[in-house]
C-alpha cells in the first residue's frame, strides 16, 4: 500500500528530526556553559557567600544547586554526602540555592541561620530527613521545622529566629538564582564538577565524574 | 492520493510537529508547561493517532472523529492567546499553582509565542478538516 510507505517514512523523518534537534540543543547548551568556565574564574559557578566544605587539595570544585523543599534533592542528598566523605580531602563542595517551591526561601534562611552557628550540615540533614513531614504536597507545614531543628545539639533556636530576618540571605538567594539562569540550571539538584555538568543523577555517575577530575 | 488523504496527511504532519514541538519545549528545553498548555496538549496528542490510523485504514468519517477534538483544543488555544496578547487581563487566568499562563518562554519577531504556535497548528488542522468535509459532501451529490 502506497499510504503505508509515506506514513512510515514521514514518522521516521519526524522522530529523527526530534532526536537531531535534541542533540543539537544539548550540545549548544553544554558549549555555552563550557565557554563560561573558560572566561571566568569562580563566578558564576561559585560565590564567596556560599557554604563551602572540604580541603580541596586537588582543586576539584563540586557545585550543587539545591532546593530544601525539592524531593529529588532530598533523595540525592545521601549520595552527595557519601561522595563527599570519600573525597573530602581532594574536593571542595559548594552549595548554591535555587528556591523553586513555596517555602524554599524560608527554609534556606533557616539553613543559613544554622550555618552562622556552625550547624549547617546538621540542619541540612534534619531538613531533608523530615521533608516528607513538613513539605507534604498541598499541605506544607514549614513551621514544624522549628521543632525539628530545636533537637539539634548546640543550636540556639532563638538566635535562628532573629537571624532569619537578615536581608543578606535574600540577596544571596537572588544572586544564586541569577547564576543558575546563566548556567541554564532550571531544576534541582543540578551538579557541576569543575564546570562540567553531571548528566545523570546517580551515585555511580557522580563519583565517576568527581574521580575523573581528581585523577586527571 | 486523492485530496482527502492529502489533507489528512498534512493534518497528521501538523499535529505531529505540534506534539513533538511541545515535548521538545518541556522535556528538552525544560520549560514548565502551564495548565492552559496542558489542556491544549490533551487535545492535540490524540489527533496524531487519529490521523495516523485514518491514513492506514482510510474511511470517510475522519471529520466526525477529529473535528470535535480539534475544535475544543482550538478554543483553549484561542483563549490562551487572548491572554498572551493581554486582551483578557491576567487576574482571571485559571492557573492557581505553578507557572502563570501569561509566562512568555519564547518570543520570535515580537508576536510568535508558544500559544501562538499552538493556535496556528489548531487553525490549520481545523481548516483542513473543513476542506475534507466540503470535499466529501460535494462527492455525495
Amino acid at each position: 500500500m502506497k499510504n503505508k510507505k509515506i506514513v512510515i517514512i514521514s514518522l521516521l523523518i519526524l522522530v529523527v528530526g526530534f532526536i537531531i534537534g535534541t542533540i543539537t540543543y544539548k550540545n549548544s547548551e553544554n558549549k555555552k556553559v563550557e565557554n563560561i568556565t573558560k572566561s571566568e574564574s569562580g563566578a558564576p559557578f561559585t560565590r564567596e557567600h556560599s557554604p563551602r566544605f572540604g580541603e580541596n587539595k586537588k582543586g576539584v570544585v563540586v557545585v550543587e544547586f539545591l532546593d530544601p523543599e525539592c524531593e529529588s534533592c532530598s533523595a540525592f542528598h545521601p549520595m552527595v554526602k557519601k561522595m563527599f566523605k570519600e573525597n573530602y580531602e581532594d574536593i571542595s563542595l559548594v552549595v548554591r540555592y535555587l528556591p523553586n517551591h513555596q517555602n524554599s526561601r524560608f527554609v534556606v534562611k533557616l539553613l543559613e541561620a544554622a550555618r552562622l552557628q556552625n550547624k549547617y550540615n546538621e540542619a541540612l540533614d534534619v531538613i531533608f530527613t523530615t521533608q516528607h513531614k513538613w513539605a507534604e504536597h498541598n499541605n506544607t507545614k514549614p513551621e514544624l521545622l522549628w521543632d525539628f531543628l530545636s533537637k539539634i545539639d548546640g543550636l540556639d533556636i532563638e538566635k535562628v529566629r532573629t537571624d532569619i530576618k537578615k536581608p543578606l540571605f535574600d540577596e544571596m538567594m537572588d544572586i544564586d538564582s541569577m547564576d543558575a539562569r546563566t548556567l541554564s540550571v532550571r531544576g534541582t539538584p543540578s551538579v557541576f564538577v569543575n564546570g562540567k555538568r553531571l548528566a545523570v543523577l546517580s551515585y555511580s555517575s557522580l563519583s565517576e565524574l568527581v574521580e575523573s577530575e581528581i585523577y586527571k | 492520493m486523492n485530496s482527502t488523504s492529502t489533507f489528512v496527511f498534512i493534518s497528521f504532519i501538523v499535529a505531529s510537529i505540534a506534539t513533538l514541538g511541545s515535548l521538545f519545549f518541556s522535556e528538552i528545553m525544560e520549560f514548565i508547561p502551564c495548565s492552559m498548555c496542558w489542556y491544549q496538549r490533551i487535545f492535540m496528542y490524540p489527533l496524531v493517532v487519529i490521523f495516523l490510523v485514518n491514513m492506514l485504514y482510510p474511511d470517510d468519517k475522519i471529520v466526525k472523529y477529529a473535528m470535535p477534538i480539534a475544535f475544543v483544543g482550538w478554543t483553549f488555544s484561542f483563549y490562551h492567546n487572548l491572554l498572551m496578547f493581554e486582551i483578557i487581563p491576567e487576574s482571571i487566568v485559571p492557573c492557581v499553582q505553578g507557572v502563570p499562563c501569561s509566562t512568555e518562554y519564547i518570543n520570535w519577531l515580537g508576536f510568535i509565542t508558544i500559544p501562538f504556535l499552538s493556535l496556528i497548528a489548531y487553525s490549520i488542522i481545523l481548516a483542513l478538516l473543513l476542506l475534507i468535509k466540503k470535499g466529501s459532501s460535494s462527492n455525495e451529490k
